[in-house]
Parts: C-alpha cells; sequence; structure tokens
C-alpha cells in the first residue's frame, strides 16, 4: 500500500491510494461549547437531503451527547476498542490507523452496523457522566458531573476510509473542493464503506440498494455558499471554508487561523488516519482525559487559548463571524472593535462589532411602580 | 439546488481521458483496459488456471478437466425449477472455493461446500439450473443485511484462457446474476421501509408531497435518476445481464434479457436463469453444436455475503449439443 503523510497524526500512513490533495479542501469549524443540541442543523439537512423514501433513518447531521449518546449506537467506543491503545508523544500518534489495523482479508478495519443501531439517535441525550448524591454545584472547570454536545456531519477526509474501502471504486474525492461523493450510478450495495467509515457517515439507501452520505451540500459550496447545517445554526457554533494543505497557512483565512495559527480546532479522532476536515473547538469543561482521547493531544493547548477568547481580538472577531453571513468567508481581518469577513475575491461580505452595546436600566420601573424581569 | 437532479456529478478531469488510478477517479468500464492492480490479478489467475492446467494442451476443449453438457430441448426453457424437464438433465457437481484474491476476502467459515449445475438449451434460449444448500432464505437488502444470489458467467469470446473471477482487461465475461432480493420485488412488488420495518411510517415523502411536480420529486432519489439498476422500483426479472473485465468492473448491460426463477425449499435454493443464445459483440453468441466454458459463484446473504465476499467455482467446459 502506498505510503501517505497525515499532519494530523504527525507521521506517515498506509494508505490503498497514492496521496493526492484536491486543488482545495472543504473544512468546517463547530465550537461545541456553543451547541445547546437544538437539532436545527439535523432538521434543516434532512429536509433539504434525506426525505426520501429508504432514507428514514439517515441523519447526514447529527448532533449527540457525550459521553452516552451515539448514532449509529457506540460508534466511536468501538473504533476505540478496534484500534486499541495507542497514545501520543511529541504530537506523534503511536498506535495504529484503521488503514493499518486491517488484516489481509479487510482493506480497512471497520464496523458494520445493524438497524437496530441507527434506530436511537437520542440514545443517552442529557446523560452527564458522574453522578452526584445531593444535588451539586460548579466550583471549578473541568466540571466534575458533565456532558457536552458533539454535532457531526460527514468529514470529506483527506483519506476516506469509505473511499478506500469500495472494491468498485464508487466512491471519489472532488478535485475541486475535496468533498467526498458516492456515484449513485456506479454504487451497487455492498456497504463496504459503511462498514469502513470509522465516523459512521455513510449510510445505506433501504429503497434504492445503495449507499448515501452527506454531500457537502456541493451546490451551496460551488456557489460560495456555507452549507444548510452552517446556514441553519441559530447557536451560530460553525465555519465552512477551506482549510491549506500541510505546510501552508493563510493567516486571513478564518479555518487556517483557527485550525493551523491558534490550534484551538482538532479534529475528531485523529487517530482514525483518515485525515477528517471536521475542526472542533473541545469544550471547556469536560475532563482533559476524555477530550485527549477524542481530538488528540492538542486539546490542552486548544482549551487554554480558546479562554482567553474575550481579550483576544482576533479569535474573538471570528467568534463573532460565524453565523453571520451565510456566504463563505475566505478572509477575515479585525480593525478597531469590528471584525470584517469578504469573499474569495476581496469583497467585504458582513461586518460586526466584536462586543454588542449593553444598555441596563432600573430593576424597579417608578414610572409604572413594578418590577422588571429582563433589565439588560 | 437543481444541481441536485444529476446526483452526484462527474468529477473535472473526467472527460473520457485516461486516468490513473486515483482517490479522485472512480472506475468505469473503459478504464478496466488499462494496466490497474485490477488487471494484475486477473492476469494472476490466469496464470494459475494455465498451471493448474499443463498437463493439457491448449485447445479449449481439452483444457478443462470437468464438463458440463446441456440438454438440448424442443420447448421453451422451463422457469420453474421444479419442472419436469430439469428431473433428467444430467448435473454436474462444482466444488465451491472461497474468494481470496483480492480484499475483501470471504472468510473460512460456514461455507458452502458445492453446488450442482444443470444446462438446457432450445436452439435460442439457454437455461441454467444452479442448485445448492442454504438453510436460511435471505431476500432482503437492507441496512447490515444482505441477499442470498447466485451468478452464471460465460466468457464473451469463448476461444483462449481467460480469468475465472471476473475475467480480465480484453477478455470480457458476461455474467447473469440472480438474487433473492429481486425474486422478492418480481413477486411482492417494490420494496419499501416497511419489508424491513413493518410499521414504519413515511406520511410525506417527496412523491406524495410534490405530486404536482414528479420529476422534481425524482431528485430525491439519485440512484434512481441516475440509472442504476439496483434502484429500480419494478422488476420483471429477477436477474441481471452483466459485463466485467476485471475486480470491480462489473457493469450493467444497457440491454436486460435474461429472466429465471428461484425457490427454496428444504434448505436448498434452486434458482433458474435464462437468456437468449444469440447476442451483439459484448455478449456471448452461442451456437449449437459448439463450445465455451461456464463458472458459478454464490452468496450466502445470511453470512455477509456481497460484492467480493463469495464462494465461486472455476471454469468447466460446456457443451451445447445442436
Amino acid at each position: 500500500m502506498p505510503d501517505v503523510f497525515n499532519w494530523q497524526i504527525g507521521r506517515n500512513m498506509a494508505y490503498e491510494y497514492e496521496a493526492n490533495r484536491p486543488q482545495r479542501q472543504v473544512a468546517w469549524v463547530f465550537d461545541t461549547n456553543k451547541c445547546i443540541a437544538c437539532q436545527t442543523c439535523t432538521i434543516s439537512c434532512k429536509q433539504t437531503w434525506t426525505w426520501g423514501q429508504g432514507q428514514e433513518y439517515m441523519l447526514w447531521n447529527n448532533v449527540e451527547t457525550k459521553p452516552y449518546g451515539f448514532f449509529p449506537t457506540g460508534w466511536d467506543v468501538r473504533l476505540l476498542q478496534m484500534l486499541g491503545p495507542g497514545g501520543w508523544k511529541d504530537g506523534i500518534y503511536q498506535g495504529k490507523t484503521v488503514f493499518e489495523s486491517a488484516t489481509s482479508d479487510e482493506r480497512v478495519k471497520g464496523w458494520q452496523p445493524e438497524s437496530e443501531h441507527w434506530a436511537y439517535p437520542n440514545v443517552g441525550e442529557d446523560e452527564p457522566a458522574g453522578a452526584t448524591d445531593r444535588g451539586t454545584y460548579v466550583p471549578s472547570i473541568p466540571h466534575d458531573v458533565w456532558f457536552f454536545y458533539l454535532a457531526r456531519i460527514c468529514n470529506h477526509c483527506t483519506y476516506p476510509a469509505c473511499l478506500a474501502a469500495c472494491p468498485r471504486q464508487a466512491i471519489y474525492k472532488r478535485p475541486e473542493d475535496g468533498i467526498v461523493l458516492v456515484d449513485q450510478a456506479r454504487c451497487r450495495g455492498y456497504q463496504e464503506c459503511v462498514t469502513a467509515c470509522p465516523y459512521k457517515k455513510v449510510m445505506f439507501n433501504n429503497v434504492s440498494g445503495t449507499s448515501e452520505k452527506c454531500i457537502g451540500c456541493y451546490p451551496k459550496i460551488e456557489q460560495g455558499e456555507q452549507t444548510q447545517c452552517v446556514t441553519s445554526c441559530i447557536g451560530r457554533i460553525r465555519f465552512a471554508g477551506f482549510i491549506s494543505a500541510p505546510g501552508k497557512v493563510d493567516e486571513k483565512n478564518p479555518i487556517d487561523y483557527l485550525v493551523k495559527v491558534r490550534k484551538v480546532a482538532l479534529p475528531l479522532y485523529p487517530q482514525s488516519g483518515t485525515e477528517p476536515n471536521v475542526y472542533y473547538i473541545p469544550p471547556i469543561h469536560a475532563p482533559l482525559p476524555f477530550l485527549r482521547q477524542m481530538f488528540g493531544d492538542g486539546v490542552d493547548a486548544a482549551i487554554e487559548t480558546y479562554k482567553k477568547t474575550k481579550d483576544d481580538p482576533s479569535l474573538l472577531g471570528l467568534q463573532m463571524l460565524m453565523g453571520a453571513t451565510p456566504k463563505i468567508i475566505h478572509q477575515f481581518k479585525v480593525e478597531k472593535e469590528t471584525a470584517y469577513g469578504y469573499d474569495a475575491d476581496g469583497k467585504e461580505l458582513v461586518n460586526v462589532p466584536l462586543r454588542e452595546p449593553t444598555f441596563i436600566r432600573k430593576y424597579f420601573d417608578d414610572a409604572n411602580n413594578v418590577y422588571l424581569h429582563n433589565i439588560t | 439546488m437543481a444541481d441536485r437532479a444529476v446526483g452526484h456529478r462527474q468529477p473535472q478531469g473526467a472527460g473520457g481521458e485516461p486516468q490513473k488510478r486515483s482517490i479522485f477517479n472512480r472506475r468505469t468500464f473503459a478504464q478496466a483496459a488499462l494496466g490497474t492492480a485490477a488487471a494484475a490479478g486477473a492476469a494472476y489467475l490466469t496464470g494459475w488456471s494455465a498451471v493448474r492446467h499443463a498437463e493439457h494442451d491448449d485447445h479449449k476443449d481439452t483444457e478443462l478437466t470437468q464438463h458440463v453438457v446441456a440438454k438440448k430441448i424442443g420447448a421453451a426453457i422451463p422457469r420453474d425449477p421444479a419442472a419436469a424437464e430439469w428431473k433428467d438433465v444430467a448435473a454436474v457437481e462444482m466444488p465451491l472455493m472461497q474468494q481470496f484474491m483480492v480484499a475483501p476476502r470471504l472468510q473460512p467459515d460456514g461455507l458452502i461446500p458445492n453446488a450442482t449445475l444443470k444446462v438446457m438449451h432450445n436452439g435460442s434460449e439457454i437455461g441454467f439450473l444452479v442448485s445448492w444448500g442454504d438453510l436460511g432464505s435471505n431476500d432482503l437488502e437492507v441496512v447490515g443485511r444482505f441477499r442470498d444470489s447466485v451468478a452464471v458467467q460465460l466468457p464473451v469470446d469463448p476461444s483462449g484462457q481467460i480469468g475465472v473471477v471476473m475475467g480480465q482487461p480484453g477478455r470480457p465475461v458476461h455474467i447473469l446474476h440472480w438474487r433473492a432480493s429481486w425474486q422478492r420485488t418480481v413477486q411482492k412488488g417494490p420494496r419499501t421501509v416497511k419489508d424491513m420495518y413493518p410499521n414504519a411510517v413515511n406520511d410525506f415523502p417527496p412523491e406524495t408531497l410534490l405530486k404536482a411536480s414528479p420529476e422534481v420529486a425524482k431528485q430525491w432519489y439519485p440512484a434512481l435518476l441516475a440509472g442504476n439498476s439496483m434502484a429500480q422500483r419494478e422488476r420483471k426479472s429477477p436477474v441481471e445481464e452483466l459485463v466485467a473485465e476485471g475486480y470491480g468492473t462489473i457493469t450493467s448491460h444497457a440491454e436486460q434479457r435474461a429472466d429465471g426463477s428461484g425457490v427454496n425449499t428444504a434448505g436448498r435454493w434452486n434458482v433458474v436463469l435464462v437468456m437468449p443464445m444469440s447476442g451483439n459483440q459484448q455478449q456471448p453468441v452461442l451456437k449449437p453444436g459448439s463450445s465455451t466454458r461456464v463458472a458459478i459463484a454464490v452468496w450466502d446473504g445470511g453470512k455477509g455475503d456481497r460484492g467480493a465476499r463469495k464462494q465461486f467455482a472455476g471454469w468447466v467446459g460446456l457443451e451445447l449439443p445442436s
């Protein structure tokens, strides 16, 4: 098998095909700290793409509660169990990827979900880890009793496991934007991709008899628009854009800035080896050992940086630009308490203040002789 | 969002020019002719086959150690495997081996030891009756579940050596593929989510909500829109005609002529596959009085067999009396 470089695990690894990076790679940043699991993203995706017959159970976008929520059931604990203990040393993943742990009888180490595993998308919802006898309070960070929400879509991986597993080369990565698609004319429904995807984001259509997956809203991306799950997000936790190839950094590009410059956004289970392209700002209140397992060993630094966002104009500016425009922000700048977003041609798309002005009124309204509930 | 209509469209640079084996490429039938790993695998198999039969000369009829002689009849080929006409046709037993050449390979547990093959022709149609032991009948093709099926393979050009697993570049094989799931559709109508979840409800699928614009509603069925045979709603035949030139190249014929029927009785599948003996350049032309070769493959859906996870029996000679 060819030897390819995976920057997220800091080393070379075996992959089914030669490394061949797209001209540009679509990427997302999700801020887990701001997600409230309202599932607006899930529904907007569902209503746009997967309301046909055979797609009933499909959620190309889902939001699950961690640590006890999964869609499909147990997908990530099964992945971790399959890969075994790995660990990181100086930014290099010491364990095996899904490609390296495959036996000679398979292309990718995977797990085949059955229908019941897809039947409980809300399993574990709001289930906290930890317990308390008689109520608790939150004296410090991280919390003793905790959970957080993890919004998930296809990672449009640089080294997709689904693509490697397909014996028919019916899955391909678009050279123009790196979006990974299943060729619906060519797929014969073997479900090898479903088994192989470590994130379980390829799903079998029970009526068409073919496998389908998140298409990265490519009709929107082609027109410079961010994806449905991003533009519908009422918590404004998401960015969609493009990430530069390894070794290249564009400091004005919001995705590059968050992932590569400030390193506050991290890949999900980078140890899979697929080089996933959805990057997560980890939750500041969850225990670090759990987060290191989920996002790699950059978690500690990411959280420390993120906690100072309030006093960091660039990070704060990007937070304010999230969800501020349906268009893809290719470049941004922060100047005089205002953040600006620009399109690919340098045209201004949006500008937002770093801090919304706050007005506080008296809690007692003398004119009407009443107390006020809402004073800000 | 009009692009949805074309489903998952062509990647850039797929304008018919030769493509390297790459992450950006989808395999097309034409690409199979290129020097790929699949080609190397097929060449290996041909060599294997040649070594195996080294003691024979290279005449096509004598290199094969086993032969099946078709029975010539003067009537229509019966589609029913239980039909009396099949009873006195001589059967050849074909030992089945697990597909071990390319990943994903079949695990060596719970294998079906052999299948029997009977062949009948009437000068215009040829019928194959394949029979093998399979205690469970799996006719659903849904999430995490796979269907029983059987394939009969013939070389398009009967002369010379040809790889037994899916042919090889420049040497196509013609495949008849019967699926229990397609048989179910023929008998019970289009498949729905209720096949798997009898109590499921899909109250407003696109075709209901967009009744006035059925063409728009079709956009949510990209496989159907792309003409993928897997996605067909209605089926008249449980047998598909395909062509292949090596691993991963199997492609449905534009013209579908095959017919057949399968029945699972007493823990055994008996499946009849029938096709015309005439054909165009991409199909085998089977003349009474001539000979060719035939191979079979079976999939035990209950065990998770699909695609390359299958058992197959190597070529046997096929004689067609006039």
